[in-house]
């Protein structure tokens, strides 16, 4: 979707089948090797094959993965002047 | 006699058991809980530890270690210096399971977002205004299957996020049975937003100031008394207890239909009783305030006369709670 204010993250979350789950939680946060400098923007749960959608401002962003089986999914996004569409597929680490 | 013998047995087991707990928690072997070809390192004292392969260092990043994380977490239950939510004497199983991986990964997990002093800072965002919805969610009960559409009506509406994804016109198809709605062959439990957007048509007059702990109880109160289904009422309960920074005081500000309609107004296809309330939250330090000039004022009235109407024999029943923050450069004392 367009907006003229930002633009958008939108993913749909998926699983490997030992990871599926109802209960999953994708983080929206900026980046930083620093533990103490990282920043958690937002987070939404949404159960498996969920749908989700983050409005930004262009830049760097790690979008996150977990749920309560202790998955994972990890994926840090450039976003530029359009929206970016992501996969995210939960897996066991 | 005997009765001092028992005295005495329960309290060496009772001394036996809190004293076990608290060193097992502080247990901490090298590589407990890594898996094979990682090694458990930390950056600082004050900074959860964590499983690194081996051959790699703190500053290469954080690796995916997640299951040993969440073990870490759950070794430390009772370390009230390694675990923010340690609680020697009552461990928390009320806690949502994503609280502990959320600090593992972001310092200010317990903020409902970027934070800049007594408020959100707001330039990592987009967009303007200076009131930030985190996390409205809107659940929806009926006796029979409804289909609905739900639309927000704003063309300018500034969202921060939203699950499922809206449709073009910022829309959700949606199907409710029973309390879970269905979007797109999904089925949630709730529908979520998160949005901004400026102060105008806010009310700063209906309220009441408190301590931090009793703020999430009144929230939870006038939900009960809103009638919000038992998930509703535990999602929030669960949510708000672990991202409602921990201030000495807090100034709440209801703002219900009313309000809200104009605000982030949306359109349900369908005949339905809609319960809306988005709780501004405004931290204080002290309630003594020096300045005449503040903002927002202290409340003047009650908020609970301004609650909507509820028609219980609605077919569907949409039921919305929210927390707001002001940004930090729309306060002042």
């Amino acid at each position: 979707m367009n907006h003229s204010y930002a633009q958008s993250i939108r993913g749909k979350l998926s699983a490997f089948q030992k990871c599926q789950s109802q209960t999953n939680m994708v983080w929206l946060g900026i980046p930083n090797e620093d533990y103490q400098k990282r920043v958690l923007l937002m987070h939404t749960e949404l159960p498996n094959n969920g749908t989700f959608e983050f409005y930004v401002k262009p830049g760097v962003y790690e979008v996150r993965a977990t749920n309560n089986l202790g998955c994972g999914f990890l994926k840090t996004v450039t976003v530029e002047n359009q929206a970016l569409n992501l996969s995210a597929q939960l897996e066991d680490n | 006699m005997n009765q001092k013998i028992i005295f005495l047995l329960f309290s060496f087991f009772s001394l036996s058991f809190i004293a076990s707990a608290w060193s097992s928690s502080y247990a901490h072997p090298a590589n407990a809980n890594c898996p094979m070809g990682y090694y458990r390192t930390q950056a600082t004292a004050f900074t959860p530890s964590t499983c690194m392969p081996y051959g790699q260092n703190m500053n290469m990043g954080m690796p995916f270690c997640y299951q040993c994380q969440n073990n870490y977490w759950g070794s430390q239950q009772f370390n009230p210096f390694m675990n923010p939510y340690a609680n020697p004497f009552m461990p928390n199983q009320n806690l949502p399971w994503w609280a502990m991986q959320g600090q593992m990964y972001y310092p200010n997990m317990h903020y409902p977002g970027s934070w800049h002093n007594q408020g959100i800072n707001p330039h990592p965002y987009p967009g303007d205004g200076d009131m930030m919805a985190m996390k409205p969610n809107i659940y929806f009960s009926s006796k029979a299957p409804v289909k609905f559409e739900l639309e927000f009506t704003d063309s300018k509406m500034q969202f921060l996020a939203t699950t499922p994804y809206l449709s073009d016109g910022q829309k959700w198809n949606a199907t409710v049975v029973g309390e879970t709605v269905e979007v797109d062959q999904v089925k949630y439990g709730y529908l979520f937003y998160d949005a901004r957007s400026k102060l105008d048509h806010l009310q700063f007059e209906a309220g009441v100031c408190t301590t931090r702990k009793e703020l999430v109880q009144i929230m939870h109160a006038d939900l009960k008394n809103l009638k919000h289904t038992k998930r509703s009422l535990e999602d929030f309960m669960q949510h708000w207890q672990v991202k409602i920074p921990n201030f000495a005081y807090y100034c709440l500000y209801p703002q219900y239909n009313d309000v809200l309609d104009r605000v982030f107004p949306y359109r349900v296809s369908t005949s339905a009783s809609i319960s809306r309330v988005l709780y501004v939250v405004v931290p204080y330090k002290t309630l003594e305030l020096k300045q005449k000039n503040v903002f927002p004022p202290l409340p003047r009235s009650d908020f609970k006369s301004q609650h909507p109407t509820i028609s219980p024999d609605s077919k569907l029943m949409i039921q919305e709670w929210g927390v707001a923050f002001l940004t930090d450069q729309a306060i002042v004392r």
